[in-house]
C-alpha cells in the first residue's frame, strides 16, 4: 500500500488518473482468478445491499422506511466509491465527495479518524443536493491502517428551515434551509455524543427522523465495517485494496465499451427549464446541455448557456447536477454494470462557474434544485436520441416528472411538534417511450425504485387526511405514446388548530418535455380552499368531492365546495397557517409524451378511458379520435375524417420557418418580452459569450445589438 | 451477443411487439447488429432507391443522394436538404399559446410569458415532427449533428 | 398376520413436488414410513393414493387400511397459488373509500418493480404495471373517513353504499370486497357497508360472498390489505371447492379422519376452517418446520434450512425456537398483508443455466433454468445450455447410470461438449475447470443467501446449525457452507423427502392479530404502564377467547390448546415494529409492563445495534397477537447408539474418478442407507443414495449420530 498521509495518497491518486486516464493500469487479480474476483464482489456488494435492507427498518422516517430513500457504500481510503447498494443512486458520489473534502481539509490530523468515529454531513456544497440529503461515513481499520470508508445517505422530511418540511420554496440566501452540520463527528467508539443530539432535537421541528435517521446509517455502516473486516481477513489489506482499485477499473471499461456499442457519435442538443418565482423577480431559468458521444465512448455533457446562480433556491450545487446526470446514465445506460467511481470516469462535464448549476458561493440556496434537475433530465432525452439513432428504441424515452408536493408543519394530530413534506412525488409519471406509454404514478428521476407509501402511512406522520387519491387525468404529455400520469391529492386540513400548509413545485411552465413530436406534461399547480362549508355539507350529506374531476376548469372541488379559491401556479405556496376544514390539492407531476398525438392507436385511448385516466374531450380535441363515451366503440372512419382534418389545419396554421423567424426578429430586436423571459436573456446572454454568438447569429443581429435589462427599464420607466 | 431475427426488430419499429418481448429486449444485452438491421427493415420497408444512412429521428431519415449529398427527407418524401442543417429551418412552424385552451386546460396550461410550445410540421405530410418548449424568442433547437465519419470509424464489433 | 399389519397410522402427510408426489406416514407410535410416486397435476388424488401405496407397502398395509386408519391427512395445496399465477379466479367487484377507486392501477408504484433483480430495478424502462384482478369499471367509492386515531372525520354515507352495491350486483360481480381506509383500527364503517352490501345481495336475491378487509388483513398499510381481501374473494370459492373434492375421494377410500392444510405461516388447519390467502405457501413452508422440528429434538433453537431443488434455492430461518415470519410477502408482484413463513427463494439449482456475459466477459450462473423440460443438457432432452447440474456430471460427483435411482440416464458426453463450447473456450480455460467454475459461483450465490439472509436480521452465523435438504442439496452443501462459521451442518437420511417429513411434525396453529395503538411517552409513570398495559392485556384476553373457540369448534380439546401471547413494539414514531414474545400471559403490574419492554429492547439490540437504541423517544404498541396451538403426534427419529466408526463392509461400492482440488482423484463411494451411527469417513467421498448424492471434498469429513443426521464437518 503506498504510504503518506491520506492527502498524499489522495493527490497522487488524482495524479494517476489524470495522466493515465485510467484508474488501475493492470487487472491482475481479475485475469489471475475472474472466478474469485467476481465472488469478492458479490460479497462486497451484498455486505451494502444487506445495510439497505435493514438501515431503513430503524427509521422513523417513511421516506427510508417505506421508499427507500436511502442509501450505502463502500469507498476507498481516497474516497471513491466501489460498491452502492440500491436506493437513492443519484448520490453515487456524494460521500466520495464528503470523504474528499475531510482529507483535503486536514480531518485526518484534527478532528482526526478512528475507528468507531461517524462523521455527519448535510452540506450541499460538500456533497449532496440540498439541507435534507443526510450523510454519515466512517473509517474501517485493519492492522491499524485506514482500508475503507462506509458510508450511508438518506433523504430527511425535515431540516428545521424557516419554513417546514426541507424543501423551502422561497428561500433566498443557505440560512434559510435549516440547520446545516459540514462533516461533524457525531459519535465516537460507537455511541452517539448525546450533546450533538440535543442541538437537533431542540434546533428542528421534528427530530425524530433526522436522529432516528442517523441510527439507521450508524446501524447500516456498522454493519459494513464487520462484514468488510471478514472479507479482508483471508485476502489481506493490500490485496482487499488492489482488488477495489480494479472493480473501478473494471467499470470504467465496461461502461466505455457500453458507450460505444449502444450509442451514436454526435452532438446532441436538449434545453431544460425551470423558474425562480421570487415575487417581483420572477425568472425564468436556462437550462441548455450540449452531449457529445464521442468515437472513443465518452460522453462530454457541456452546459455552456445555463442561467447564472441567483437568491432563490431554484438552483443546485456542483454535486447536486453530478449526480443527477450520473443517475440518468446509470438508469438508461449503465443500469446492470459495478455502480462505482469508474462509471464517472468516462464521463466529462462542463458546467459554467457562477452558474445555477455551479454557484459562485456557499451563500445561495439549493432547497429546490431547480434548473440542474431541469437540465439533468435535458440530458436524458438527449442520451434518448443517441440511443434511437443507433437502432435502439426500446431505450428511448421522453422527460420524466418534475416533483413537487405539499409541505406543513405545526402541532400534530398527537400534540406534538412536526413539519414534513408528502413524499408521494417518488411515484410520479414517468416518460413515454419510443414503444410504449409511459407509466403512471410509477418512478422519479432520483429514485428508480418509485414509491409513494400507502396513505394510511402518511396520515400517521402528516395530519390532513385524504380526501382523495387519484391518477392525475390527461397528466402526462399528449403523444403517439402519452407520458405517465402522475397523482393528485386532495386534502382536508384535520386533528389540528396548529399548521402551516404550503407547496413547492416549479414556475407555471411545461413540466417536462416531450420527444420527436409528442407533448410536455402541463404546467403543475396547486388549490388552496379556505373557509370551506364542508361540516355543512357532510351534515347534509351532500357530495363530498374526492378530487379534480373530468374538467379541469372547473374541478369537482370547487363546483362542491363554497370556499376561498386560491389557484398556485406553478406549484410553490409559502407555508401559511390553515384552518380544520381546509382543502387543499398536491400533485406529483407528469411524464412527457412521445411522438405526433394524431398516430395514437384508438386502442390506447380506448383502455385509458375505460381506466378513467383521460377524457372524451381530449380523447376527440388532442387524438382526434372518434369514440362512442358510453360504450367506448371507436368509429375508424370518422377518426380517419379527424385526423385528416387535423393535418388539414396544421398546413393552414404551420407557416414557414423562414417566415416565422423574420416575424420574431423583430420581437427579439426590441427586446420585445414579459418580464421572467427578458429577465434570463439579458441574465444569460451577459454571462455566456457562446450562447450569445449562437443567439446573435441565428436571429442574424447587428453587433450594436444588447438585450435591454428589464428592471433597469422599468427603473427608468419610474 | 444475442442476435434477434429481423422480423422481431421489424416489429419492434412498427409497433407490434407485446409488452413482455420488449422488456425482454430491455434486459439482455443490447445486440451489436442492430444499427444494420434497423437500416435494413427501412430500407426495405420505405423501398427508397437512395440508401439510408441513418434514422434521425420519427419519420425523419439521412439519406445518400446520387450526387454526393447526405439530406435529411421525411418519410412522405419530403426534403429537409443537407443533414448539417438544422431541419427546422425548412418546416412549417406553429407557435402554440396554452391558452387558446385546444390541447391543454384549465390550470395545466403553462403562462406564456414564461413558456410556449413551437410546433414544427413536415410540409409534405404535416406530421407533427417535433414539439419544442420554449419562451417566445429562442432560436431554434438544434437536437442532433450525426458524427458519420466517426461511426463508421468505430465499427460495430465493439 | 404380520406384525406391520397391526400398526395403527394415524398421520399422513402429503407433499406434492413439480415431479414427485411424496407421503409421509406416522403411526400412534411416532413410527415412519416413507413413500415416492410422479406427481399427477390436474388429478392430485391419484398421486396422493400412489405415493400412500408405496409407503403403506413397507408396513405391508392397503391404502384403505391406512386411509381408514388415519386421523389426520394433511397437505402442502398449490390451488390458491395456482389460480393467482394463472389468473384464473371469481369475478370480485371492489367498494373502497372515496378517491381511492384508482388503488389498483396506481400499485403504489412499487408493483411495477418490486419482483426485478438489481439491474433490472435500476432500469425503469423495464418497469410494468400490473392489469388489475378488479377492473376499473367493478370498483366503486364510498363517502365515509376514519382518521389515524380511529376517530370518524366524515360519517359512512349509507345511500353509497347501497348504490355502489347494486351497481356490482347488477355487473354479475361473484363476491364484494370491502376496504376502507383505518379499518383495521375502527371497522365500524367497514361493518355496516358489509351489512348494507349483504342487505342488498339478500333483496336481489343472488348468490354474493362479502369479504371485508379488516376480517381478513387487519394491518396498516391500505394497499397491501386490499390486495389480500381481493385474493380472498378472488380464490376462496376455488380453495372451499378443491379442499372439498380431496375430502371426497379420501372418504371414497375408507378414509375417516380430518382433512388439513398447510398454512403459509406453518400451522396445520382443517381445510373447512383454513382461509385462502393464509394457504398461498402452502408448499414449501413445511421444509422449515421440520428444521424447527429438529431443533427441538437435537435442543438447538437456532437453525438455517437449505433446500436445493431443480430450480431454486431456499432458505428458511428458525431463530430461538420461532420460525421467521415475513410479514410483507410479494406475491405475483401483488403486496400482501398476511405472514408467511419467510423463505429466501434464489435462482440456483440443479437446472440453473450458466452462460457468459458478453459485454463483461463475467461468467454468470441462472437466474434462468432449464427447469425439468428440457432439463439439464444431459438430460437429453434438447437442453442445449450447459447448467450447474452438467457441471456435477462432468465432474464426476453424479453417477449417470444412478441419478434418481437410474431413472435418468444421463449423458455425459452432451455435458462436456456444452461445457466445453459455451464457457471453456471463450473463457480460455479447461472443461473441468469450467464446471468448477460454474459450480463455484452457482455455490457462491447460496451461501451467499445464507449470510445475506442472516446479516440482514443482524443475528450471528456462529448461534446457527444448516441443515441441507433437497435432491441437490447434498451435493453442493460443502462448498455453499464453506467458509461460513456455522454451529454445525447437517443432512439427512430422508433428504428428499425432508418437507413431507417437515410438514408432519407441524403443530396445529392458528394466528390473530388485534390493533390497540398504544403510546407509550418516555419514563411512563407507573399508573400510565398499569393503564397501558391493560388495554394490551384485555386484546389478549380477547384473541385468547376468539382462538379457543374456533380450536374448540375445529374439535380440539380445550385443555391441550396452548397460547403464545405477542406484541408487535417499536419506539414511539419508528415505522418498523419488531413481534416480541411476551414473557408475560397479562400485565397485571408496572414490573410486568417493564419485562415486556426490556424483551424488547434485548431483540431490538440483537437485530440493529446499541447506538440505535432511542428510549427517549417512548414506545408505541400499534398491534398485539397470539399464536394459538396445540400439539399432536410427530415422527420420531429412532435413535441407535453409535457403534464402530469404520462403516459396514457392504456400505462402500466402487471407486470413480471425481475432480477435486484442481484434479482427478480416485474417489471411494458410498451407499448411504448402509452406513450405521457412529460411521466416521474423511473426504474425498461421495455418499450416494436412489434420490441424492452427499459429496464430501477432502479436508472435510461426515459423522454419523444416533439417528442416522450426518454431520459434515471440517477435518481435525
Amino acid at each position: 500500500m503506498s504510504p503518506g498521509s491520506l492527502k498524499d495518497r489522495l493527490h497522487e491518486r488524482d495524479r494517476r488518473v489524470a495522466e493515465l486516464g485510467v484508474y488501475e493500469e493492470r487487472l491482475d487479480l481479475k485475469e489471475g482468478d475472474p472466478i474469485a474476483f467476481e465472488l469478492l464482489y458479490s460479497r462486497i456488494l451484498q455486505s451494502v445491499t444487506s445495510a439497505h435492507e435493514v438501515a431503513r427498518l430503524v427509521s422513523a422516517s417513511p421516506m427510508s422506511r417505506e421508499l427507500g430513500e436511502i442509501i450505502f457504500g463502500l469507498y476507498t481510503p481516497e474516497g471513491d466509491a466501489v460498491a452502492l447498494s440500491r436506493g437513492l443512486l443519484i448520490h453515487i458520489h456524494t460521500m466520495s465527495r464528503m470523504i474528499k473534502w475531510m482529507i483535503e481539509n486536514d480531518y485526518q490530523d484534527d478532528p482526526g479518524f478512528n475507528e468507531g468515529d461517524y462523521y455527519f454531513n448535510n452540506d450541499p456544497y460538500i456533497g449532496g443536493a440540498h439541507c435534507p440529503d443526510q450523510m454519515i461515513v466512517t473509517p474501517i481499520y485493519w492492522e491499524g491502517e485506514l482500508v475503507a470508508w462506509a458510508g450511508g445517505l438518506t433523504h430527511t422530511p425535515e431540516t428545521g428551515g424557516s419554513e417546514p418540511g426541507g424543501f423551502i420554496p422561497f428561500a433566498r440566501s443557505r440560512f434559510d434551509e435549516g440547520l446545516f452540520l459540514p462533516c461533524v463527528k457525531i459519535a465516537e467508539n460507537d455511541r452517539i455524543k448525546r450533546d450533538l443530539e440535543i442541538l437537533v432535537e431542540r434546533g428542528i421541528r421534528s427530530p425524530i427522523f433526522w436522529l432516528t435517521d442517523n441510527r439507521a446509517k450508524i446501524t447500516g455502516t456498522q454493519m459494513i465495517r464487520q462484514e468488510i473486516k471478514g472479507l479482508i481477513e483471508p485476502f489481506g489489506a493490500d490485496n482487499f485494496g488492489k482488488a477495489c482499485r480494479e472493480y473501478i477499473e473494471d467499470t470504467r471499461r465496461a461502461a466505455k465499451r457500453r458507450v460505444r456499442t449502444v450509442l451514436f457519435p454526435g452532438r446532441y442538443r436538449e434545453v431544460g427549464w425551470r423558474g425562480s418565482v421570487m415575487p417581483r423577480q420572477e425568472t425564468l431559468l436556462h437550462g441548455p446541455v450540449e452531449l457529445t458521444v464521442s468515437t472513443e465512448g465518452r460522453l462530454v455533457l457541456d452546459y455552456q448557456g445555463m442561467s447564472p446562480a441567483g437568491r432563490h433556491p431554484f438552483q443546485g450545487t456542483l454535486p447536486t447536477i453530478e449526480g443527477l446526470v450520473m443517475n440518468v446514465l446509470i438508469q438508461h445506460l449503465f443500469y446492470d454494470l459495478k455502480h462505482n467511481e469508474g462509471v464517472l470516469m468516462v464521463v466529462d462535464l462542463k458546467v459554467p462557474e457562477g452558474s445555477a448549476g455551479n454557484p459562485p458561493s456557499i451563500f445561495y440556496p439549493t432547497a429546490l434544485w431547480g434548473i440542474t434537475y431541469g437540465a439533468g433530465l435535458a440530458s436524458g432525452q438527449a442520451l434518448s436520441r443517441a440511443y434511437y439513432a443507433q437502432g435502439y428504441r426500446e431505450e428511448v424515452h421522453a422527460t420524466s416528472a418534475l416533483s413537487c408536493a405539499y409541505t406543513a408543519g405545526g402541532v400534530d394530530q398527537y400534540g406534538r411538534p412536526f413539519g414534513a413534506h408528502n413524499f408521494e412525488f417518488a411515484a410520479a409519471g414517468l416518460f413515454a417511450s419510443a414503444v410504449a406509454d409511459g407509466l403512471d404514478t410509477a418512478g422519479v428521476e432520483f429514485n428508480p425504485e418509485g414509491e409513494m407509501g400507502d396513505a394510511e402511512i402518511w396520515e400517521q406522520v402528516l395530519p390532513p387526511v385524504y380526501l382523495g387519491r387519484e391518477i392525475h387525468i390527461d397528466g402526462g404529455g399528449f403523444g403517439k405514446y402519452r407520458g405517465g400520469n402522475g397523482v393528485l391529492s386532495l386534502y382536508q386540513v384535520w386533528g389540528t388548530d396548529e399548521i402551516d400548509v404550503g407547496g413547492f413545485g416549479a414556475a407555471p411552465i411545461f413540466s417536462a418535455p416531450g420527444l420527436m413530436g409528442g407533448y410536455p406534461a402541463g404546467a403543475v399547480y396547486m388549490w388552496v380552499g379556505s373557509r370551506t362549508n364542508i361540516r355543512q355539507l357532510i351534515e347534509e350529506r351532500r357530495p363530498i368531492p374526492a378530487g379534480e374531476g373530468e374538467d379541469p376548469e372547473t374541478p369537482d372541488f370547487v363546483r362542491q365546495v363554497a370556499a376561498t379559491w386560491e389557484l398556485v401556479h406553478g406549484h410553490n405556496r409559502v407555508g401559511t397557517p390553515a384552518r380544520p376544514g381546509d382543502l387543499f390539492t398536491a400533485m406529483t407531476g407528469d411524464g412527457g409524451g412521445f411522438g405526433d398525438p394524431i398516430e395514437r392507436d384508438p386502442e390506447l385511448v380506448r383502455r385509458d378511458l375505460e381506466n378513467k385516466v383521460t377524457t372524451p374531450w381530449t380523447a376527440r380535441n388532442v387524438y382526434c379520435i372518434a369514440v362512442d363515451p358510453d360504450t367506448l366503440e371507436v368509429d375508424r372512419q370518422e377518426t380517419e375524417r379527424l385526423r385528416a382534418a387535423r393535418r388539414e389545419e396544421r398546413m393552414r396554421m404551420g407557416i414557414p420557418a423562414q417566415q416565422y423567424k423574420a416575424r420574431e426578429r423583430e420581437r427579439v430586436l426590441c427586446g420585445d418580452f414579459p418580464p421572467p423571459v427578458a429577465r434570463m436573456y439579458h441574465a444569460v446572454l451577459g454571462a455566456s459569450e457562446v450562447f450569445q454568438s449562437a443567439f446573435r447569429e441565428f436571429w442574424d443581429l447587428p453587433e450594436e445589438w444588447r438585450m435591454p435589462d428589464p428592471d433597469q427599464l422599468a427603473q427608468e420607466m419610474a | 451477443m444475442p442476435e434477434y431475427p429481423r422480423e422481431l426488430i421489424a416489429d419492434l419499429l412498427r409497433g407490434r411487439l407485446s409488452s413482455d418481448e420488449i422488456g425482454g429486449l430491455q434486459r439482455h444485452e443490447k445486440d451489436a447488429s442492430r444499427f444494420q438491421t434497423v437500416l435494413a427493415v427501412e430500407q426495405q420497408r420505405l423501398g427508397w432507391t437512395d440508401r439510408i444512412l441513418l434514422c434521425l429521428q420519427e419519420h425523419l431519415y439521412v439519406v445518400q443522394r446520387p450526387e454526393g449529398s447526405r439530406t435529411v427527407r421525411c418519410e412522405c418524401g419530403h426534403e429537409f436538404g443537407d443533414y448539417r442543417r438544422n431541419w427546422k429551418e425548412s418546416a412549417l412552424v406553429h407557435e402554440r399559446d396554452a391558452s387558446d385552451g385546444l390541447v391543454y386546460r384549465g390550470p395545466r396550461r403553462a403562462d406564456p410569458s414564461w413558456t410556449v410550445l413551437r410546433e414544427f410540421y413536415c410540409p409534405g405530410c404535416a406530421t407533427q415532427l417535433d414539439v419544442e418548449v420554449v419562451p417566445r424568442g429562442y432560436p431554434f433547437i438544434f437536437n442532433f449533428q450525426p458524427d458519420f465519419e466517426g461511426h463508421e470509424g468505430r465499427g460495430e464489433a465493439e | 398376520m404380520s406384525i406391520e399389519s397391526r400398526r395403527r397410522p394415524e398421520l399422513c402427510y402429503i407433499d406434492v413436488g413439480g415431479t414427485f408426489t411424496d407421503a409421509f406416514i406416522v403411526d400412534a407410535e411416532g413410527e415412519y414410513v416413507t413413500g415416492k410416486a410422479p406427481s399427477t397435476p390436474g388429478e392430485l388424488a391419484r398421486g396422493f393414493f400412489a405415493a400412500i401405496g408405496a409407503a403403506a407397502e413397507s408396513w405391508g398395509m392397503t391404502v384403505e387400511e391406512v386411509l381408514r386408519s388415519l386421523k389426520v391427512l394433511g397437505y402442502g395445496s398449490t390451488v390458491v397459488l395456482n389460480a393467482i399465477l394463472t389468473r384464473s379466479g371469481r369475478t370480485p367487484g371492489l367498494i373502497t373509500t372515496s378517491g381511492f377507486e384508482g388503488i389498483l392501477l396506481m400499485e403504489r408504484g412499487k408493483q411495477t418493480w418490486v419482483d426485478l433483480d438489481r439491474a433490472a430495478r435500476l432500469h425503469p424502462m423495464t418497469h410494468r404495471h400490473n392489469s388489475p384482478i378488479v377492473p376499473r369499471r367493478l370498483i366503486r367509492g364510498v363517502t365515509g373517513r376514519i382518521d389515524s386515531l380511529g376517530r370518524e372525520v366524515i360519517p359512512l354515507y349509507e345511500h353509497d353504499v347501497r348504490a355502489a352495491a347494486e351497481e356490482l350486483v347488477e355487473a354479475r360481480v361473484d363476491a364484494i370486497v370491502i376496504c376502507l381506509l383505518w379499518s383495521f383500527l375502527n371497522p365500524s364503517h367497514e361493518r355496516r357497508a358489509a351489512e348494507i352490501v349483504r342487505d342488498v345481495v339478500r333483496e336481489r336475491g343472488r348468490q354474493v360472498q362479502v369479504v371485508t378487509s379488516v376480517d381478513v388483513s387487519p394491518m396498516i398499510r391500505e394497499l397491501p390489505r386490499v390486495n389480500t381481501a381481493i385474493l380472498e374473494a378472488y380464490t376462496g370459492d376455488l380453495a372451499r371447492a378443491a379442499f372439498q373434492d380431496m375430502q371426497g375421494r379420501l372418504e371414497e377410500r375408507g378414509f375417516r379422519g380430518q382433512l388439513q392444510i398447510m398454512q403459509s405461516t406453518g400451522g396445520l388447519a382443517p381445510a373447512v376452517y383454513v382461509k385462502a390467502v393464509e394457504t398461498i405457501q402452502s408448499g414449501p413452508a413445511g421444509g422449515v418446520i421440520g428444521g424447527r422440528y429438529i431443533g427441538e429434538i437435537y435442543g438447538f433453537e437456532n437453525l438455517i434450512t437449505t433446500d436445493v431443488g431443480g430450480t431454486s434455492f431456499d432458505v428458511g430461518l428458525v431463530s430461538e425456537g420461532f420460525i421467521n415470519v415475513n410479514r410483507e410477502p410479494a406475491v405475483a408482484r401483488m403486496l400482501l398483508g398476511v405472514p408467511m413463513i419467510e423463505i429466501l427463494s434464489i435462482g440456483a439449482g440443479g437446472g440453473t443455466i450458466a452462460r457468459i456475459d458478453p459485454l463483461t466477459g463475467r461468467l454468470e450462473i441462472g437466474p434462468q433454468s432449464a427447469g425439468s423440460e428440457p432439463g439439464p443438457v444431459c438430460y437429453g432432452r434438447g437442453g442445449t445450455e450447459p447448467t450447474v447440474t452438467d457441471a456435477d456430471l462432468v465432474l464426476g460427483y453424479l453417477d449417470p447410470d444412478y441419478f434418481i435411482g437410474g431413472r435418468i440416464v444421463l449423458d455425459a458426453g452432451s455435458a462436456r461438449r456444452a461445457i466445453r463450447e459455451r464457457i471453456a473456450e471463450p473463457l480460455g480455460m479447461s472443461i473441468e475447470k469450467a464446471a468448477e467454475g460454474i459450480r463455484t459461483i452457482a455455490d457462491a450465490k447460496m451461501r451467499d443467501a445464507i449470510s445475506g439472509l442472516i446479516a440482514t436480521r443482524g443475528f450471528d452465523l456462529s448461534d446457527y446449525h444448516l441443515l441441507a435438504f433437497g435432491g441437490a442439496g447434498p451435493s453442493h452443501v460443502a462448498d455453499y457452507t464453506k467458509g461460513l462459521s456455522l454451529a454445525g451442518t447437517m443432512v439427512f437420511p430422508f433428504s428428499a423427502v425432508f418437507s413431507a417429513f417437515g410438514a408432519a411434525s407441524a403443530d396445529y396453529e392458528h394466528h390473530y392479530t388485534r390493533a390497540v395503538n398504544v403510546i407509550v411517552p418516555p419514563r411512563a409513570s407507573d399508573e400510565e404502564k398499569l393503564a397501558l398495559g391493560r388495554r394490551i392485556s384485555e386484546a389478549w384476553e380477547e384473541l385468547r377467547v376468539r382462538g379457543s373457540r374456533q380450536m374448540e369448534h375445529e374439535g380440539f380439546d380445550r385443555a391441550r390448546i396452548q397460547f403464545r401471547p405477542l406484541a408487535m413494539i417499536r419506539y414511539g414514531r419508528q415505522l418498523n415494529d419488531l413481534i416480541v414474545t411476551s414473557p408475560v400471559d397479562r400485565i397485571g403490574s408496572p414490573a410486568d409492563w417493564d419485562r415486556l419492554i426490556e424483551a424488547f429492547e434485548q431483540l431490538y439490540t440483537r437485530v440493529f445495534a446499541v447506538a440505535a437504541k432511542y428510549p427517549q423517544a417512548g414506545y408505541e404498541i400499534l398491534e398485539v397477537g397470539l399464536a394459538a396451538y396445540t400439539e399432536k403426534i410427530r415422527p420420531k427419529l429412532r435413535f441407535e447408539a453409535p457403534g464402530l466408526s469404520a462403516p459396514p463392509e457392504d456400505a462402500a461400492k466402487r471407486l470413480r474418478p471425481a475432480w477435486f482440488e484442481g484434479g482427478w482423484q480416485e474417489t471411494a463411494v458410498y451407499e448411504m442407507s448402509r452406513l450405521r451411527p457412529g460411521n466416521e469417513l474423511s473426504g474425498p467421498i461421495l455418499v450416494e443414495d436412489p434420490t441424492t448424492t452427499l459429496v464430501v471434498p477432502p479436508a472435510r469429513r461426515i459423522r454419523l449420530d444416533g439417528y442416522r443426521t450426518i454431520w459434515l464437518e471440517e477435518e481435525r
